[in-house]
């Protein structure tokens, strides 16, 4: 397989969310919705962000977050960004060279970056740790990291990622990396005229990048951070961490099920059981 | 829309107004966006609230809710005052060279500056209403035909009325009235000009943020004069586009489901109209052109019983699509007509329709031999209608349908108002004691929905078909309800979704697409058609069993779709929607096959050609599913089928330039008269007739606004609207200011008025003193409607999961209120509680000398689902648009506090 990459035009990008949902549904993830905890309120049910962004950040169920950020410009005129937030897919990524354990972070020929979750396990976090972004994701229960995973799966079978597939203005594009680096740069010519500070972020080293109209502070994108890794690497030395242990695993269905049963398609069966207040869905599956 | 989804990628400058496409139209972002990038098309967008699509947008115009008529009219005037219109097209295709009768100019001139009444306005009636006489034009007394000025320049012709008109909408007076900065105005006009040029095109992409305001229809009527003047209508990339909010809202309105139509646009009867009204058809009139009388050979008028004032319309022949009053029977077999015939003929086909009956109100006249006046054939329409329905009533002997009246009687008349909140107050007052709930959740959805829902208390019975169980169908144990205290019985259907099962989806663009089932519906839940035909199976064994009042209509029905092991099948109710003839049972090619004799059954005309690909030869046109593109222009036209005749964008004679036959735009060809072949040539189906000359100075030329009995675009409506032949701004019935224009008529004088009652807040507006703030509601892209299929699913739960109230810093400010914050919004009808979202995407309105707060927020919550919230629509007023009757949900007067 060629390699590939992501490459999402922020400068077509409307904020819809379908990008979020449909990994959700893909990946078969769980809402998130906290409680308010005011008694009996059918109106403060739900923890409120303050903003159009749900849920406030990624996590081990949402690896897929598009971020909204406003602001008032010195010329008086109003720039909302908004842009979807992921794993970048390294070309060496730091977040393996964290891992303790063989095989759970595997750079595939397509140029993912994908975790083998059955191998993962109880260790002292270091993926989300050394990754300069802060992407992955623990799952406290279950003792397990999560990012996207460049819909590994869908790709070897010659299909786009979910995200891709649904956007409706085509702001997240998938193909051979070459070729997406040619679109990139292509495009970024053309903004430039009127977008002075536009830039490609987080660069060409990644199969995952983005065309940015202004610098990524904007769209609340994390500058990459490579000291974080020292830091982690540092901590770790100094702190005696709790040896890894395969044996009395337990691999909740969801999990087994994600990167071998993916014929997910349809939404409501995908998301049975999940929803806070108990109910199944309309299937009764 | 008059155009198409996939046009857009055509456009060279969208209008955004009235909408917000990116959130609740985001796939038409994937034909924008193409625009934007392959065409550096230009996005304008005017909102009250910087929303993502104002995001995307070269310039933005922010503007006080409810004042999109200034807005427009404001570029109108600007472009008339600086010759930005397009001025081939203004002469050619729109009325602007009409004359109008002096009465209107003498009204005008002496009723300076406006008062905000056109003459002829009756206050008597509730509502008010026009005698519309002085409205109308200037016609030659011999021939009927309305009087030009094709120089534009006589005082008493439309453009010279009109500058006079919008004259009064400068910029400044603009800045007053909407709070858009004059610079903002006049930089979003000179841009959307542009589109003017013939090699440009200009797209007006609106919503419900338009329609929905007791002025909203001429809010439509504005854009409409634009985009008249900017030769922006029947070209690629142009047109007028009424985004539809849900995935099939087009198809429910072409199926007649608004309360003042039967299906396809033809009005339902009012008890005023009592007959169906053919007096005779014949096949042998004789006429000499420039005569005003006129002779059968075998027709016997004075055994017909022909009166005077009973219209002659032709039908085929020299005259067709003219219509013109009898004045007196001379003869057994002579008429003389109130105008002269246009052309010698023998053996015209030809209608004779009584007065006063439903024809002679619902054809629309013309004299102008120009003119197609396509409606004339809506005898043919309502005929096949009645045929498919009652075949058995409607039969043809000797060429004369007889037994229509009979099947006409059987169509309920109107004898009332029988809009959306009209129907709410009949329950209210007991008339109506059951409710039928398909797909419908009006416990959200109603504009004062705690009126709503305490009118739900009332019912005897209520049928829901549902996918869950909605607001609607638990209002009996709604919060702060005691379920000892309702008697209605309540039947929850559980019904299929739309995936689980199979028939056709009309999009914005008018196109069919057949959708097949993907999966079989859960549990005991069944398809619409399905419940639909075991209704109408029982009533009708009910009527069988005991009779009833009128069981004829009834038992008489045609109702033939069950396929195998009685299953009904979506197919058959398409094959009936096309027609057929009667005589074989073949289906029709299409709707110009239709006749007014019963020898044709047609359900719907407008769908007419979706189930044959030929005469005569069946095939499912809506299943096609070729998406290569041969046009060049993205028509798809082997993709699914689109009314009328598959014809992509309508009003497409209007794309070429009438001196030549070409288009305004070659590399954006729709449409092209072709000399040589004497006919007209593609990509897209002409609109008007193939043969029908293009070229203004032959005499077959034709008019490209065949919908108009004068066969012109209007950038003056005559007659068509309740309200005034023009859009003059009118504040909302709850405004925060003064009607600067007309302060002793602030809102529209022809608004109905609801009997007061004091105790549920009908007929009763909040003072501003009181509530200065303006709301208003929209949707957002994560939430659908009244929510029931967004706020059922998790994942959508999940991304917008609680009701908020948008608000500016200012005012958050002003109240003390920080974001995140639990808040109370108050109406005069009722108050709800949400969490503020205090943004610089809202900003007060500086507007002559005051500031003043808007506030906004979705409308979609309710007490059931996963993610529940307070109903904004506690908030909204129970008035209606008054030519539509759309619910005025978009601008209305509240308060806002920290709880
Ligand atoms: S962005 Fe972070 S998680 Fe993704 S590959 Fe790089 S280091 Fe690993
Ligand atoms: S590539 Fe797949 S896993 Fe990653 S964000 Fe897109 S949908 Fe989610
Ligand atoms: S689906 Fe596309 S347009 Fe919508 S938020 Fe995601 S990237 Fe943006």
């Amino acid at each position: 397989m060629t390699e590939k990459a992501i490459f999402i035009d922020t400068s077509k990008c409307i904020g819809c969310r379908a990008c979020q949902v449909a990994c959700k549904q893909w990946w078969g993830l769980p809402a998130e919705l906290p409680a308010e905890n005011v008694a009996g309120s059918v109106q403060f049910q739900y923890k409120f962000s303050g903003s159009y962004q749900n849920p406030g950040d990624l996590s081990h169920q949402t690896w897929n977050l598009v971020r909204f950020k406003e602001e008032a410009g010195s010329d008086g005129k109003m720039k909302w960004f908004f842009t979807p937030d992921r794993c970048r897919h390294c070309k060496n990524p730091p977040c393996q060279e964290g891992c303790p354990v063989p095989g759970v972070i595997v750079k595939d020929e397509s140029g993912g970056v994908y975790y083998n979750v059955e191998k993962c396990g109880d260790c002292a976090k270091q993926c989300a740790e050394y990754c300069p972004f802060g992407i992955p994701k623990f799952d406290g229960d279950i003792r397990r990291a999560f990012k996207c995973r460049f819909c590994i799966d869908r790709v070897h079978e010659g299909k786009t990622p979910a995200c891709v597939k649904t956007c409706p203005p085509g702001a997240i594009q998938f193909g051979d990396k070459t070729e997406m680096m040619d679109k990139a740069q292509a495009r970024l010519a053309v903004i430039q005229t009127d977008n002075p500070e536009a830039n490609i972020y987080p660069g060409f080293d990644y199969n995952n990048f983005w065309l940015l109209l202004y610098a990524p502070e904007k769209y609340s994108l994390a500058q990459a951070d490579f000291t974080r890794k020292e830091k982690a690497r540092l901590a770790a030395a100094r702190t005696s961490r709790k040896p890894f242990t395969v044996a009395g695993f337990f691999k909740p269905l969801t999990y087994l099920g994600m990167l071998g049963g993916l014929g997910l398609a349809f939404f409501r069966r995908v998301d049975a059981g999940k929803n806070p207040e108990g109910k199944i869905d309309r299937h009764g599956k | 829309m008059t155009n198409h989804w996939t046009d857009l990628a055509n456009v060279d400058y969208f209008l955004v107004i009235g909408s917000n496409p990116a959130e609740n139209h985001p796939i038409s972002f994937h034909w924008v966006t193409k625009a934007l990038e392959n065409r550096g098309a230009k996005l304008l967008v005017v909102d009250p609230r910087f929303s993502r699509t104002a995001a995307k947008a070269h310039f933005y115009a922010p503007l006080r809710s409810g004042t999109d008529i200034a807005f427009v009219n404001g570029m109108i005037n600007r472009i008339l005052e600086n010759d930005l219109y397009n001025a081939d097209y203004v002469k050619y295709y729109t009325n602007a060279s009409f004359k109008v009768n002096a009465a209107f100019r003498a009204y005008m001139e002496a009723h300076t500056p406006f008062p905000g009444t056109f003459p002829g306005l009756n206050t008597s009636a509730n509502p008010a209403t026009y005698d519309k006489t002085a409205w109308g034009y200037q016609v030659d007394p011999n021939t009927g035909i309305p009087l030009k000025d094709d120089t534009l320049k006589d005082p008493d012709c439309i453009f010279q009325i009109m500058k006079q008109f919008f004259s009064r909408y400068t910029p400044e007076v603009v800045e007053k009235i909407t709070g858009c900065p004059q610079a903002t105005l006049m930089q979003i006009t000179d841009e959307y000009a542009k589109s003017g040029a013939a090699d440009k095109a200009g797209t007006i992409m609106y919503a419900m943020g338009a329609t929905q305001h007791t002025y909203g229809t001429q809010n439509i009527r504005a854009y409409g004069i634009l985009q008249m003047l900017l030769a922006n209508i029947g070209i690629a990339g142009g047109g007028i586009n009424a985004m539809r909010g849900e995935s099939n809202v087009q198809g429910a309105t072409d199926q007649g489901i608004l309360y003042h139509y039967l299906p396809a646009y033809v009005p339902s009867p009012t008890n005023t109209q009592q007959s169906l009204g053919i007096r005779a058809i014949g096949t042998d009139m004789v006429s000499t052109a420039g005569s005003k009388v006129v002779t059968s050979a075998a027709s016997n008028f004075s055994n017909l019983s022909v009166a005077v004032n009973d219209i002659l319309v032709f039908y085929a022949g020299n005259n067709t699509g003219n219509g013109i009053k009898i004045t007196s029977v001379d003869s057994a077999n002579q008429l003389t007509l109130q105008y002269a015939v246009n052309k010698a003929g023998t053996g015209q086909s030809f209608m004779i329709i009584r007065a006063g009956s439903y024809l002679a109100a619902n054809i629309p006249v013309t004299n102008d031999p120009q003119s197609i006046n396509w409606w004339h054939n809506r005898s043919k329409y309502l005929v096949s209608m009645l045929k498919a329905w009652w075949p058995n009533q409607v039969n043809v002997t000797a060429g004369v349908p007889t037994g229509a009246e009979t099947a006409y009687n059987y169509l309920p008349k109107r004898s009332g108002d029988y809009s959306y909140i009209s129907l709410w107050e009949a329950v209210h007052a007991g008339t109506i004691k059951g409710l039928v709930a398909m797909g419908m959740n009006p416990a959200v959805g109603s504009p004062n929905s705690n009126r709503t829902r305490a009118a739900l208390d009332k019912l005897d019975w209520m049928v829901i078909m549902e996918l869950w169980e909605t607001e609607t169908a638990q209002f009996w144990k709604r919060p702060g309800v005691d379920p000892a205290t309702i008697n209605t019985a309540v039947y929850l259907l559980p019904a299929a979704a739309m995936v689980e099962k199979e028939g056709s989806v009309s999009n914005s663009g008018r196109w069919c697409q057949w959708r097949h089932k993907a999966v079989e519906p859960p549990g005991m839940a069944k398809d619409d058609l399905w419940m639909l035909n075991q209704f109408y199976k029982r009533i009708k064994s009910r009527y069988q069993a005991s009779g009833g009042a009128f069981p004829d209509p009834i038992l008489n029905m045609n109702w033939n779709y069950e396929g195998t092991e009685g299953i009904p099948e979506a197919a058959k109710v398409s094959r009936e929607l096309n027609g057929y003839y009667t005589a074989d049972n073949t289906v029709v090619q299409n709707f110009t096959k239709l006749t007014y004799t019963g020898s044709t059954a047609c359900g719907n005309w407008v769908f007419s050609g979706c189930f044959a690909s030929a005469d005569k030869v069946e095939q499912n046109m809506m299943d096609r599913r070729d998406n290569m593109d041969t046009s060049g222009i993205g028509l798809y036209s082997n993709w699914a089928w689109c009314w009328p005749l598959n014809r992509r964008i309508i009003y497409n004679r209007a794309s070429v330039d009438p001196k030549t036959g070409l288009p305004w735009d070659p590399s954006r060809k729709v449409v092209q008269w072709s000399t040589a072949d004497a006919k007209w040539l593609g990509p897209d189906i002409v609109d008007g007739g193939a043969t029908n000359s293009g070229i203004v100075t032959e005499s077959s030329y034709r008019l490209p606004f065949i919908m108009n009995n004068d066969g012109m675009g209007r950038v003056y409506g005559s007659f068509s609207l309740a309200d005034g032949p023009f859009p003059e701004h009118y504040e909302p019935m709850e405004s925060p200011v003064e009607n600067i224009l007309h302060p002793a008529q602030p809102t529209s004088p022809c608004v109905y008025k609801y009997p007061g009652d004091t105790n549920m807040q009908l007929n009763v507006f909040g003072d501003r003193s009181k509530y200065p703030i303006v709301g208003t509601t929209y949707r957002v892209a994560e939430h659908w409607q009244a929510g029931a299929m967004t706020r059922n699913l998790s994942w959508l739960a999940e991304v917008q999961p609680s009701m908020f109230v948008e608000m500016s810093l200012e005012l958050a400010a002003e109240k003390g209120i920080a974001n995140g914050d639990q808040v109370r919004v108050s109406t005069i009808r009722g108050s709800i509680e949400a969490y503020a979202l205090v943004t610089g995407r809202l900003k007060p309105f500086q507007m002559n000398g005051q500031t003043v707060h808007q506030i906004g927020m979705p409308w979609h919550y309710g007490y059931a689902g996963i993610a529940k919230g307070d109903s904004a629509n506690i908030l909204t007023p129970s008035v209606g648009d008054v030519n539509t009757r759309i619910p005025e949900f978009k601008a209305f007067l509240c308060n806002v506090e920290k709880i």
